[in-house]
This record gives structure tokens, sequence and C-alpha cells, in this order.
């Protein structure tokens, strides 16, 4: 198989369902007695817009998040399912709150609702404390060994194999046969500690990862791979990063610059505090990126146009590239050409950047790896 | 309080899977004809009763959402968090009916006496979580622990939770707005709320009926002779009223009421004159929610909506 023969980049967009502005504190995580509130409430009537705007501006997918104080992934993507007819909904799922058979049963429900337009991003937990707040008291590498009992259940439930399973973690009862006509959605996998990967490698089929700069997305992609060739598997590549572009770089910079001043120090300094209490590999690289640098947005800069300032006050995802169009575009095309064929794009307003961005970025990125399959056809 | 009127969503039959679009119309047609709510039962063998509800979210403004959430199948603390957002989406629409599951099909065993244990501790977190204090709650019991839980759930109402009349009186009496009885003769269904009064005088109940309508009360049975399948007619007449015109009439064990095999749900048969008597009686007996299912689903819920309903609104003082 040569690289052109690879299939098209997919370009996905996030929903902000604990909330949305224009800040870099609006959305995300967490924001419960720490991060100012996002100043538009996640309501369904908000969600719906962007959920349409996506459509519109012809993304192919939208991830749909999960943690404390956002909405119910589930829920949200049925309701807002029936909303479009083409869009993908990469619904994020904890396996550590349910059983693998309800999930691969509820999944197939969902898969009719929206005619199979569904995919599951797999996310093994957050904080220990948070994890606490659910009932879930495994530490973090046990989590990990249950998500991987959890994904083996679910796809032989999904496969409709034997009921029987005599696990650690899980033992499956009378068997529940998956509605017809629902097709396995793929899975999506995040995390980016050791137990994570070998779990990742063995179960999942798209490995996610927070953006990093490209040398060290590069070193991540070998290791993965190498790893899942240990099991006779191939991976796709996934990453999660915000945007901020503009026609100049200069404008682009300025922007993020004006995001920066409003942000208290102080506000800084308990969200890198909280932000330490996950025991979050990812989220610890992501901050490892800002060390030793000044604060001003053009010192976190970590590689060309990528710009770890989101991280300082923003867990989960807290990178973006930052730049004009063009430039934006080019850095996606490198991390494409590393093997990563799935972005997850997000900016600040999600309803009016998917709007702007779809205009401006996507007919960019559309671009990327066709000019070569064109040039291979002649 | 007038009698409240569900439409069972048909969720559960063997065919559930090809219907998505229908679930949609039927829901369309439930609100549109005045009924109270859609009553959407889950389980092993059921479309997910939590997607559908929130799908019908995206089709419907009015009507009370029953969702039967069976509670092996999640933590209670995200149970709770669901059930939140469902509220939120729904414009506050949701009433939980967490039922007695027997065993599950989901992969979990536990014995009887362990389950209602379980069901205890499941219960009192989710209670908790879904009036929050504001406080995090921690929890230590034997199948449940929880450290600070709660402090991310919103001030939204509690929605009103519904027990099957199989659970114990304890739990009944501390968590249920609603008692959801087992079918049954409408002399024992009298025998059974006055039973459970004693016990708590402030709970409802609910009962699942069938409905099959005619323009006249022969058609009325000829349609059900069409519908059901009808047994092999016993040596003896089973009927305590003995006016067998037609003869499923075997089985009519109360004026109007079919019922072709124990613990099954009647069938309310007649005129739609004769099913506003029949539904008058039943609510003076205590029933507070009537949860109808007929097929064909659309024409039956119009033809109630229609010619049932309005003659029960004349008999309201």
């Amino acid at each position: 198989m040569t690289a052109d023969a690879r299939p098209p980049i997919q370009l996905d967009w996030f929903l902000p369902t604990n909330g949305d502005g224009r800040h870099l504190t609006s959305s995300g995580l967490p924001k419960v007695g720490l991060f100012q509130q996002g100043e538009r409430a996640p309501t369904l009537d908000y969600l719906r817009q962007i959920v349409r705007a996506t459509e519109q501006a012809g993304f192919d997918g939208i991830m749909v998040p999960t943690a404390s104080g956002f909405e119910d992934p589930w829920l949200i993507t049925a309701v807002l399912a029936q909303e479009v007819r083409r869009l993908k909904f990469l619904l994020t799922l904890r396996p550590g709150t349910e059983l693998p058979a309800y999930t691969a049963h509820r999944a197939a429900t969902l898969q009719l609702l929206s005619e199979n337009r569904l995919a599951l991003h797999v996310v093994t937990g957050s904080s220990r404390f948070e994890q606490r707040s659910l009932g879930d008291f495994l530490e973090h590498d046990e989590r990990y060994a249950r998500t991987a009992e959890f994904l083996q259940v679910f796809q032989a439930v999904w496969a409709g194999q034997p009921a029987t399973h005599p696990g650690r973690y899980y033992r499956s009862g009378i068997q529940t046969p998956i509605a017809p006509g629902a097709t396995a959605p793929p899975i999506y996998f995040g995390g980016a500690s050791e137990a994570a990967e070998r779990v990742g490698a063995a179960h999942g089929q798209t490995y996610l990862m927070w953006c990093e700069p490209p040398t060290m997305i590069a070193e991540r992609i070998q290791r993965m791979r190498d790893l899942a060739a240990a099991q006779g598997r191939t991976l796709r590549f996934g990453l999660r990063l915000h945007v901020f572009a503009a026609a100049t770089d200069d404008a682009a910079w300025a922007h993020v610059e004006r995001l920066l001043e409003e942000i208290p120090t102080d506000a800084i300094d308990q969200a890198q505090r909280q932000m330490a209490a996950y025991e979050s590999v990812g989220q610890s690289r992501q901050t490892q990126l800002m060390q030793g640098r000044g604060r001003g947005a053009r010192e976190l800069e970590v590689s060309a146009n990528l710009w770890a300032g989101v991280g300082l006050v923003r867990g989960g995802a807290g990178t973006a590239l930052v730049g004009s169009y063009a430039q934006v575009a080019e850095r996606i095309e490198e991390y494409h050409q590393l093997g990563v064929d799935s972005f997850i794009l997000s900016g600040f307003p999600h309803l009016e950047e998917a709007i702007h961005l779809g205009a401006q970025l996507l007919p960019q990125l559309r671009r990327i790896g066709s000019a070569s399959n064109q040039a291979e056809r002649g | 309080m007038p009698l409240e009127f569900s439409w069972l969503m048909p969720l559960c039959t063997p065919d559930w899977a090809a219907r998505p679009g229908q679930w949609i119309q039927l829901a369309q047609a439930v609100e549109y004809a005045g009924l109270d709510g859609l009553w959407i039962p889950g389980g092993a063998l059921c479309a997910d009763s939590l997607g559908v509800a929130a799908a019908l979210c995206a089709h419907t403004r009015r009507v009370r959402l029953s969702v039967s959430v069976p509670p092996e199948v999640m933590l209670p603390a995200a149970l709770a968090t669901t059930v939140q957002s469902l509220q939120s989406i729904s414009g506050q629409r949701v009433q939980l009916h967490v039922p007695n599951s027997e065993r599950s099909a989901f992969g979990e065993w536990l014995n009887r006496d362990q389950r209602s244990e379980r069901i205890g501790e499941y219960l009192e977190i989710l209670q908790q979580l879904l009036a929050p204090s504001g406080a995090g709650l921690d929890y230590q019991g034997r199948y449940f622990q929880l450290e600070n839980a709660g402090v991310a759930c919103r001030k939204l109402p509690a929605p009103a939770l519904v027990l099957d009349d199989s659970q114990s009186h304890t739990l009944v009496a501390a968590h249920a707005q609603t008692c959801l009885l087992a079918p049954g003769h409408p002399q024992w269904l009298a025998k059974q709320i006055q039973r459970w009064r004693q016990i708590q005088p402030t709970l409802d109940f609910a009962c699942t009926f069938g409905l099959i309508l005619g323009d006249s009360e022969d058609l009325a049975w000829e349609t059900a002779a069409t519908l059901l399948p009808v047994p092999d007619l016993p040596a003896e007449p089973l009927a305590t009223l003995p006016r067998a015109r037609h003869p499923l009439r075997q089985w009519e064990v109360h004026p109007n009421l079919l019922q072709l095999q124990p613990g099954q749900p009647l069938i309310l048969v007649g005129t739609p004159q004769q099913i506003a008597t029949r539904l008058q009686e039943l609510h003076g007996l205590g029933l507070n929610h009537v949860i109808l299912e007929g097929g064909p689903a659309v024409s039956e819920v119009l033809r109630f909506g229609e010619q049932v309903a309005p003659l029960l609104l004349k008999e309201r003082p």
C-alpha cells in the first residue's frame, strides 16, 4: 500500500457540552469551583446550532466529550443526531461506570437512531477524585486493565459470541443480541501512560492524542505502531487540538495575546494546581510543554505555530495551532505526513468558529493528501 | 387529580430495531392526541430507554417521559448525572422507573436478599444526588462507595420515582412517588391499593392495560379476536359474566376487561363509552396513572384522544 492510498483526512469539530464562550476558560475541564463559567450555557438550543453549523461547514464529525458537569454524551448524541443527516458523532465514554454489555446495547440503539453515524471514544478515567465521586475506586493502572476487559466484552457482545465471560471485572450473563441493522462503532482510544498505550494498541482502532510538537508525536506514533504490530494489529492516529487562525499570523497572535491578558495570574496558578491533581500522563505532558517558559503569548509557542497557552488555564487539550490559515494548514499537513489521519478541532466560541474555520480553513485542509493523489492519477 | 394516561412505546417487541422512525411518529401522535406521557420501557431485549427518550426530546415538547432504567447497568452516581441531564434536555419532563429486575441479562448475579440490599443502597444514593444539597456526598455501603459525589449536580427538580409493587414495602415507602402495580383484576388492584395506602398514604398507583376500541361492542371484540392469539376454548367457561356473544368473551374477567393469561396486562375492549366508564371505575378504585398499549398504535392513540378522553373530561366534576 502506498502513501497515496490513504483515505482522505478526517476533520471533526468539538461540542462544548459544559458551556461555551470566547475565553480560554469558557469550555473544557473542569470548571467546578475553579473556572469562570462559560458565558453560554450548554442548552439544547445552543448545542443544536453548533451541530448544524458543523455539518454545514463541511466537517466530517463532532466529538462529544464527557466529564463531571458536562451534559450526558449519550443523551446529547441521541437528541442532536436528529438535527443533522450526515455528521458523525464521536461519543466519549468512561468504561468504569457501566457494564460493557449495556454499553454495546445502547450503542446499537444509537446506531439505529443515527443511521450508523456513531463512533466511540474510550477514555479510561480522569482524576482519582472524579472517579471516586462516581463510585469508581480503582487506581490508575487497574482502571486500564478493566478497560481492556471492558472492550473485550463489548466486542464479544457485538460479535454475538457466547455470552459467558468469567472475567476479573465483569461476568456477563444471558446473551443480549445486538439490533440487526446497527453496525459496530469504530473505537477511538485516548490515554498517554504506558498502561494506556498497551491497552490502546491491543483494543483501539484510532489512537487519539492531544497535540504536541511534531517530533514528540512522531515518537509516540512509532511506539504505538510497534506495540500494535507486536499484536498483529495496525492503528490509525488522531489529534485533538484548538485552532486560532486568521487572515494573517499577526492577527492570529494578537488574538491569543488578548485572550491571555484577560486571565488573572492567580487563575493560572489555581488551574495548574488543579491539573496537577489529575493522574493523567497526557495532562502532565501538556503541562510540561510550557514549563520553564515565560507567560508571554509567543514564549509559549513550543514548535512552529503550536501554542501551549490554552493549557495554562484549561484542562484537557491544552495546545492550539495559531497562525494564518495557510500556516495552520501547513502544520496540519505535516502531522498528516507523520501518520495522523484524524483531526478534532476546537475554536472559541464553537458556533462562530465552526462557521469561520469552515469557510476559511477547511477548503485548504481538504486539499491535504488529495493533491498527491491527483498527481499520482495524472 | 384526574386520571393520567401514558402510551407504552413498543420498544420491547421482537422487531423493535426496525422501528426508529415509527417511535418518533408514535410519540408525536401521543402528544398531538393530548395524552399525558410516553412510557419508555427498558431492558436487555428492548431498545435503550435513555437513548430513545433523548431522541424523542427532539420531536416532542410537552409529554412526560417515563423512562425505565434497570439499575444494574450503571453506577447510581452515573445514573443520577444522566437523569439530571435528561431533565435538562427535556425541559424537566422526566419520571424515572427503576424496575425490579429478577435477573440481569446485562451480566451480574446476586441472590434475592442481596439484590434487595443493593437496590436499597442504589436508591438511597440516587435520591440524594437527584436532590443535591450542594455538599459532596460520601457513602460507604456494602455495594457502593462514593467520595465527594454530586458537587457538579445542578439545581433541577428531582424526577418522580416509580417502583414496582414487587419491591419491598420499606423501599417503596421511602423512595417512590408512584407504585407500578402488576396487572390484575380490578378487585385485586383495589385491595393492593388499600394495602399500600396503609403503608404510605400519599403513594400514587400506575398499571398497564391493553386497549382495543370498536365502533360497536361486537366490532371491538371481533377486532380483539383478529389481534390476539385466541387460546383453545376451555372445556368449562371461565368467564364470570356469562354473556359470551363472542367466544373470546370467555376470558372477559370483568366487564370490558379481557385477560388471556394470568400476569399479562388486562385489555380494555369495547366502545369509547364503555372504555371511558371502565377507566372511571379504575380511577375510583384509586388508580392514578394508566399505561396504555395497543396496535396499530398511531390510529389507536388518535382514537383514544378524540373519542375516549373527551368522555372522561365530561365526567370530571
